[in-house]
């Protein structure tokens, strides 16, 4: 492809991409970074954590994105008892009384899938997580005699945060597959609060998504289209050399002299960012970069983007792990604000 | 006819008042004459000038030759000036004429001596006198004088003009001077030593100009220079400033405000250089000047 086309692709998707955008603002309301950082994950083609109380909209929110790309939706709750077959099949008794076997949840769209919902992982037992976490890496899985490819999937997984009883923390190395830890949080404005509860619209959500704009995307492009994207976008020097230094001060902060209150930061950290994570970092910066318009990549796009791919990838000794959430997002903000560019000559 | 004694006096009275009457109506009289202010001290060579004013009827006239003349010379004193002045209206003239004469006496010891009578004539030949006016001649030297050393008074220290405004303009414009010249030094002097020069652009400024003598096309250079005031803002902020949080560091630092503007271009000049691979012109000097207007910002300038 010549440079005109590929500066024509980007625009028109661009505008797609923000016609995405401003279509789920439509009915998702005071939600606007969250939905900037989703369609981040959606061109930078990453699975995404959701995290966030009950009933706040994030069923809703991955309907009506689900409903802008294009695609299938498919949704498995997690519970205790719930076993990796459970999303390969399941089983009933036919009209006949024999027993019948279709496709589970991950099958039963094939190659059409493109948003799988995982509510509530936390609950889901170890064996879950692991077949969850290779079909996200590999994208692909044999059953019933052959195989099964999801290229365009991207799974959304929700955790409890609320309840710790009966559930599974995911390991830091299953963390890792996921792109980004969205915060999905009530929102501040009082404005929106009344709204959310005394506008009718927002209590039927299928009519609600319905108003969603449908397949302002082509699902089964965008991957093509990512790394168009990424190969599009540069990076200098000076920036390459400030993602090294951030990654860096995820693994050993005091270099930087940061400080946490009442935390001895030089034990804090059992295990910084990952290679994959930085790699992540860059990719969905330059996601950022090409949705502001730009060609090349600034400190902004990388800062855009760095607590929700960063903290939930930190490994912190087990004596903080309890204040994980708080901890990580000061480490993050401090990262930021302590790691300078360009660097210090 | 029988008269009485009495009338008769009363007639005679009567007449005599008449012609009285009659005759008052043709005197032109001097109605004032006012001689000089000073009698005494007066010496060789002064001229005294009395002033002598006449009231006539109307239609009469002072001919000159009727006047005292001239350069006339009555003990020692010359009739030096002789001057008439007229005015007229419907009832009757006025002329004033003054007499100026200058002392031509001399004498050792002081002296009485007059201004003479005159006496002025008019046409239908009436005259009218100006009396003798007395006033003393005074001597240069005293009469006595033997040995003028002891008169001799010291010379008197000639009295100083007064320099007390002369002097407080003076200083004053001396001290607008000093405060003008540390002023233009503050402002165009770099040094370190000086007054809030220790500041972080009053360093960065130092650095980059020091820098730019140098290279100025080399983007080495120009990277280098934007790294030192990326450190400064860095510094000055107590953490990273990039372009979404100007407004917050205004806020803390408001002395900046007026550079709102400025402080947005130079970063995106600095992302233009330091994160893609397009050019800008005068990066370097931009630069310079941007770090002079931070320096002066935080020197109050």
């Amino acid at each position: 492809m010549n440079t005109a086309t590929i500066d024509n692709q980007l625009a028109d998707m661009r505008g797609k991409a923000m016609k995405l955008e401003s279509e789920v603002q439509k009915v998702i309301v005071g939600q606007d970074k969250a939905i900037r950082l989703m369609n981040i994950a959606i061109f930078a083609r990453g699975h995404v954590l959701l995290e966030g109380g009950v009933g706040v909209g994030k069923t809703t929110l991955l309907q009506a994105i689900t409903r802008g790309i294009g695609g299938a939706y498919e949704r498995i709750e997690g519970t205790v008892d719930l076993m990796p077959n459970d999303l390969i099949y399941d089983t009933y008794l036919g009209e006949d009384g024999r027993p019948q076997i279709d496709e589970g949840p991950l099958l039963r769209s094939g190659e059409d899938l493109s948003v799988f919902f995982f509510n509530e992982i936390n609950r889901a037992r170890p064996q879950v997580h692991a077949l969850m976490l290779r079909v996200m890496a590999e994208r692909h899985i044999n059953a019933f005699k052959k195989e099964y490819r999801f290229p365009h999937m991207l799974v959304f997984a929700d955790r409890n945060q609320v309840e710790k009883n009966e559930t599974f923390e995911i390991p830091a190395a299953a963390r890792d597959r996921f792109m980004m830890e969205i915060a999905i949080d009530i929102p501040d404005d009082p404005a929106i609060r009344k709204s959310l509860i005394f506008n009718t619209k927002f209590q039927h959500t299928e009519k609600l998504t319905q108003a969603v704009e449908s397949d302002i995307l082509q699902h089964d492009q965008l991957n093509d289209f990512s790394d168009v994207l990424q190969d599009h976008i540069k990076s200098s020097d000076v920036i390459e050399d400030y993602a090294l230094n951030l990654w860096t001060a995820t693994q050993d902060p005091s270099k930087f002299d940061i400080e946490l209150d009442s935390v001895d930061v030089e034990r804090l950290i059992q295990a910084g960012a990952s290679p994959r994570g930085m790699g992540m970092l860059l990719k969905a910066a330059r996601v950022h970069a090409w949705l502001m318009d730009r060609d090349s990549l600034y400190p902004e796009d990388i800062h855009a983007v760095f607590h929700e791919i960063i903290a939930h990838r930190l490994a912190f000794n087990s004596m903080y792990e309890s204040r994980r959430t708080l901890l990580a997002r000061e480490l993050s903000t401090k990262i930021l604000d302590q790691v300078h560019v360009p660097q210090k000559a | 006819m029988n008269i009485k004694p009495f009338n008769l006096v009363m007639l005679l009275a009567l007449l005599i008042s008449c012609s009285l009457s009659i005759a008052a109506e043709k005197i032109t009289a001097i109605i004032s004459i006012a001689e000089p202010i000073q009698k005494i001290g007066i010496q060789v060579g002064d001229v005294l000038t009395r002033k002598v004013t006449i009231l006539a009827k109307t239609g009469e006239k002072i001919t000159p030759k009727f006047l005292p003349v001239k350069g006339t010379r009555t003990a020692g004193m010359e009739l030096s000036k002789v001057n008439v002045s007229q005015a007229v209206d419907d009832a009757q003239s006025s002329y004033v004429i003054e007499l100026s004469y200058q002392v031509f006496a001399h004498s050792t010891e002081a002296a009485k001596m007059v201004l003479p009578e005159e006496m002025i004539t008019l046409v239908d030949g009436e005259d009218l006198t100006v009396p003798a006016w007395m006033f003393w001649y005074s001597p240069l030297v005293i009469s006595d004088l033997d040995d003028a050393k002891t008169s001799l008074l010291p010379q008197a220290k000639a009295a100083l003009i007064n320099q007390d405004s002369n002097l407080l303009s003076l200083l004053a414009f001396a001290g607008l001077l000093l405060f003008s010249t540390i002023g233009i030094i503050y402002i165009n002097a770099d040094r370190y030593w000086l007054p809030f020069m220790g500041g972080n652009f009053a360093r960065a400024h130092r650095q980059i100009k020091s820098i730019s003598k140098k290279k100025t096309a080399d983007t080495g250079a120009q990277k280098v220079a934007l790294g030192l005031l990326h450190e400064a803002f860095n510094q000055l902020f107590g953490r990273g400033l990039y372009p979404n949080n100007i407004d917050t560091f205004l806020v803390s630092h408001p002395e900046f405000s007026r550079l709102k503007t400025e402080i947005a271009e130079f970063f995106d000049l600095s992302n233009q250089t330091l994160f893609t691979d397009k050019s800008s012109d005068n990066v370097m000097q931009k630069i310079l000047s941007f770090s002079k207007q931070l320096r002066d910002c935080e020197r109050g300038v």
